[in-house]
């Protein structure tokens, strides 16, 4: 099938959802700014977002109590619901193809699977919410990586980011989209959710 | 209510201005039809004396009944709408739009008086009547206002009072700016209009001469007492 | 006789300081109208310079910089990519097309930029268009140039044509590599970008000018005839950037990480789209600015308005007092001070707009010429129209100042004026 090529192609060429290259939103870890960036070819559409996990979740750190995996699994829940988060007009005719999620440390390697408790428990105690600036370490950050596959991408012109209503911490993401119209890039914020595609 | 005789009764009725020249009035009656010559001095308060009775002016007592309502009970709009329905007033000075052409100001009441328009058949046809009738020569008609002579501007503005037939004709000094011979004959024609309007007429002067042509000749001081002014109180 | 007929009358009896104050909300409305216009025309033609190019690759430099030396020709750009970098960036499988450029010469103030034929193939602007030989063809023999259309129309240049690229990017520094002189083969068509503003050679064209100069400077004697020039191996050693156009447009962020660690050299790959809306918003906040300003004119005309017919009130109570007098109720005479007030405000804005069309059929031609910024004149958008209906509707509330001290005063009061 040609679909299940050009996703292969597009895992390829993203990376999934791995977290060792080092990339633009990585070098500036900042609560409540992520990026969005979006690529339609052809009849598909990719979606890649990257967020620090605090805007997600609320906390940066492996989760201890069962609140925070609670948290956890609810944000991997609404982020699995693309059609909210990133509202695009009907008339496009987009069905989700393949959604993968990721929790991880920003400059660590690993995937996030709800197991990894024990791992770096040891910061995670007394860990508030204020004192993230100074530790470094425990900054991590979610992405996600959506393949849409589209009936008719030309209508694709306004994504209403339901993001912001989703998740309250969040603030900003830095939009990069990339069509055959060309590149168009913005910001998008908790008041300004639709950004137009030139 | 009152006498459907009385064109206009004032009763017990005071008015004060603001700077404390006032009037007060026990009792003034103008007969439907009447024609009563309003006499007095300069300053003495006839121009606020028909303002009063037009409702331009709210008196603080008294009542001021005008064809059967009294005038000084209305309130907002009513009373623009009910002076333009009874009264046709010719103002001492400034009669006229000047930037309206002679006709157009004769219409200005027809504009705001459905009473009076539902009266006047053909409005225009009416009005050119009217300024024919009083001396216009028909060269004038479309002419701005601002350009007439003052006499002219008089006549104008006794057409536009006479227009589609207000029960009662206010005039201030209409002929102020006319000699005597044309004072006259313009007097023959306003009277002859009213008569064809069966409407009654105020009218102010200090021509004691012309008082033979009215049915009564009223003095202001015999009507009115003058309060607050100490010229006034000399003068009584 | 209506309303609206002793409104117009009334206006026509004060033409003189009606015809100003409407001049006076014309005009704000123009400038406002034709800042937008240029704002929008000038973001667009700035969006247009190019397309179609996935990433431009450059030494490590901000985007904005990188952006401005690569497509817009401003400023020098700080390092040169090395061949070798070139040519292993051009070897990556993604990589469907790749066009250098290598700046540095000039001609009579005009940037030399030297490149391969694949430029005029690939460089897309506009949505896509791409770019025309107006005369002429592309470039094919070592001493071949193609010039700009400003370039062309500026110097008076046609096909055939011999000319002659100096060193350094100075203007009229002619003492230059006067003896080895290009021929004209292709004159580009008018684009309104930076791309009619440049002589375009090959690659190896601009080793050859430069074979027997060293340290930016001729060396002493050292004179080697164009023969054998063309003899010589004219790799280039560096070039300032490239332009790169991917298979497939998923690739991107890929691909612009991978030049982005590329560990031989530091380089940067920006995506022009992003670097234009980052360049934008830099600018945006002067085109703000201008935008407010022009907002504010349009506030001082509209209370301009307002003092107008506040003063007019002044010389009109007694019109006022004979109307009140004839029947027409403080309502009325309100409603006539404000659809006054809004006629004028619609008289301005008709006018405004007139004054728009007259000014951008009159100076499209020049702005096009001149500045490459291409305003395209079509119907008031929403944008225009709501800014109108905002003047018409604020001329309106401006009347409501007036109205209501209109209302508020007594008839007895118009009717005691005495002279
Ligand atoms: N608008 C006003 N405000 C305050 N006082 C006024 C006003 N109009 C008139 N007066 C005062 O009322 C008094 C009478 O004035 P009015 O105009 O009624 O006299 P008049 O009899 O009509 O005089 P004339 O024959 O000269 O027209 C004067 O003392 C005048 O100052
Ligand atoms: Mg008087």
């Amino acid at each position: 099938m040609k679909s299940s090529i050009w996703l292969a192609v597009a895992f390829t060429t993203l990376g999934g959802v791995a977290f060792a290259e080092e990339t633009r939103h990585a070098d500036a870890h900042e609560h409540g700014h992520g990026t969005f960036q979006m690529v339609i070819e052809d009849d598909h559409a990719v979606i890649e977002i990257a967020v620090p996990a605090f805007d997600i979740i609320g906390f940066e750190h492996t989760p201890s109590t069962t609140a925070q995996r609670d948290a956890m699994a609810d944000a991997a829940a609404a982020l699995s619901r693309p059609n909210t988060l990133f509202a695009m007009p009907a008339a496009a005719g987009c069905a989700i193809g393949q959604i993968e999620i990721g929790f991880g440390a920003t400059g660590g390697h690993r995937h996030e699977h709800g197991d990894q408790d024990e791992h770096e428990e040891h910061a995670d105690d007394n860990h508030g919410k204020d004192d993230h600036e100074k530790d470094e370490e425990t900054h991590s950050e979610v992405k996600a990586f959506y393949l849409l596959a589209c009936k008719k991408t030309e209508a694709l012109n306004r994504i209403e980011f339901g993001y912001f209503d989703a998740f309250p911490e969040a603030e900003e993401l830095d939009v990069v989209i990339l069509s055959a119209a060309g590149q168009s890039a913005g910001e998008v914020d908790r008041d300004n959710k639709v950004f137009e595609i030139e | 209510m009152s006498n459907s005789e009385h064109a206009l009764s004032i009763r017990g009725t005071a008015f004060a201005w603001e700077g404390g020249f006032g009037l007060e009035i026990a009792a003034f009656d103008l007969h439907a039809r009447e024609r009563v010559l309003l006499l007095g001095p300069s300053g003495g308060g006839k121009s606020t004396f028909l303002n009063l009775v037009a409702g331009i002016t709210t008196p603080s007592r008294g009542q001021i009944d005008v064809l059967g309502t009294d005038i000084a009970q209305l309130r907002g709009s009513r009373v623009d709408r009910f002076r333009v329905d009874s009264f046709g007033i010719i103002f001492q000075m400034f009669n006229l739009m000047p930037w309206l052409s002679a006709i157009d100001n004769v219409l200005v009441p027809l504009r705001f008086s459905r009473l009076r328009r539902s009266r006047t058949g053909d409005a225009r046809a009416e009005a050119s009547r009217l300024l024919g009738a009083l001396g216009i020569e028909k060269t004038l008609f479309d002419q701005r206002a601002g350009t007439l002579s003052v006499g002219q501007q008089q006549r104008v503005a006794a057409a536009r009072a006479l227009i589609g037939g207000p029960g009662i004709i206010l005039a201030d000094e209409p002929t102020s700016a006319l000699d005597r011979a044309n004072a006259r004959a313009f007097l023959d024609l306003l009277f002859a209009e009213l008569e064809a309007a069966k409407a009654a007429l105020l009218m102010v002067s200090h021509d004691e001469t012309l008082a033979d042509a009215f049915d009564r000749v009223v003095r202001l001081d015999d009507i009115a007492r003058v309060t607050g002014n100490p010229e006034g109180s000399a003068a009584a | 006789m209506s309303l609206m007929r002793l409104a117009l009358l009334s206006l026509w009896n004060r033409r003189l300081t009606a015809i100003l104050t409407i001049l006076g909300i014309a005009l704000s409305v123009t400038l406002f109208l034709s800042v937008e216009k240029l704002r929008t025309g000038a973001r667009e033609s700035f969006a247009n310079t190019i397309s179609g190019t996935d990433l431009i690759v450059g030494a490590r430099a901000g985007d904005v910089q990188l952006l401005l030396y690569s497509v817009f020709r401003i400023g020098n750009a700080t390092n040169n990519i090395t061949w070798e970098s070139y040519q292993d960036i051009a070897a990556r499988r993604e990589v469907d097309w790749i066009v250098p450029i290598s700046l540095g010469d000039s001609h009579r103030g005009y940037r030399v930029v030297g490149t391969t034929p694949g430029f005029f193939e690939h460089y897309r602007y506009r949505r896509d268009t791409e770019l025309r030989f107006a005369a002429g063809t592309t470039l094919d023999d070592l001493f071949d140039t193609v010039i700009g259309a400003d370039v062309a129309k500026a110097l008076g240049y046609a096909v055939g044509d011999r000319i002659v690229v100096s060193h350094g990017t100075g203007r009229g520094s002619e003492a230059g590599h006067d003896d080895k002189p290009f021929r004209v083969t292709g004159i580009l068509a008018r684009t309104g970008t930076p791309v009619d503003r440049a002589v375009y050679v090959g690659l190896e064209a601009i080793e050859a000018i430069h074979v027997d100069w060293q340290g930016g400077g001729r060396v002493e004697g050292l004179r080697i005839p164009v023969e054998r020039v063309r003899n010589m191996d004219l790799t280039p050693k560096t070039v300032t950037a490239a332009l790169v156009g991917l298979k497939s447009r998923i690739t991107t962020f890929r691909f612009q990480r991978f030049v982005n660690e590329y560990d031989a050299e530091p380089l940067t790959a920006i995506l022009p789209g992003v670097a234009l809306s980052n360049l934008w918003s830099l600018v945006g906040v002067a085109e703000r600015a201008l935008s407010a300003v022009s907002l504010m004119v349009i506030v001082t005309a509209l209370l301009g308005l307002v003092t107008t017919l506040l003063a007019s009130l002044e010389e009109r109570r007694r019109e006022m007092a004979i109307l009140r007098a004839n029947g027409a109720s403080p309502r009325t005479i309100s409603v006539l001070l404000t659809a006054e007030s809004g006629l004028i405000a619609l008289a301005g804005a008709l006018l405004g707009l007139a004054f728009l069309y007259g000014l951008l059929f009159t100076l499209q031609p020049l702005l096009d010429s001149r500045f490459g910024l291409y305003l395209k004149i079509d119907a008031p958008d929403l944008q225009d129209c709501t800014i109108l209906g905002i003047v018409v509707l604020a001329g309106i509330a401006a009347g409501f100042i007036p109205a209501w001290r209109a209302y508020r005063r007594s008839l007895a009061d118009g009717m005691s004026i005495r002279s």
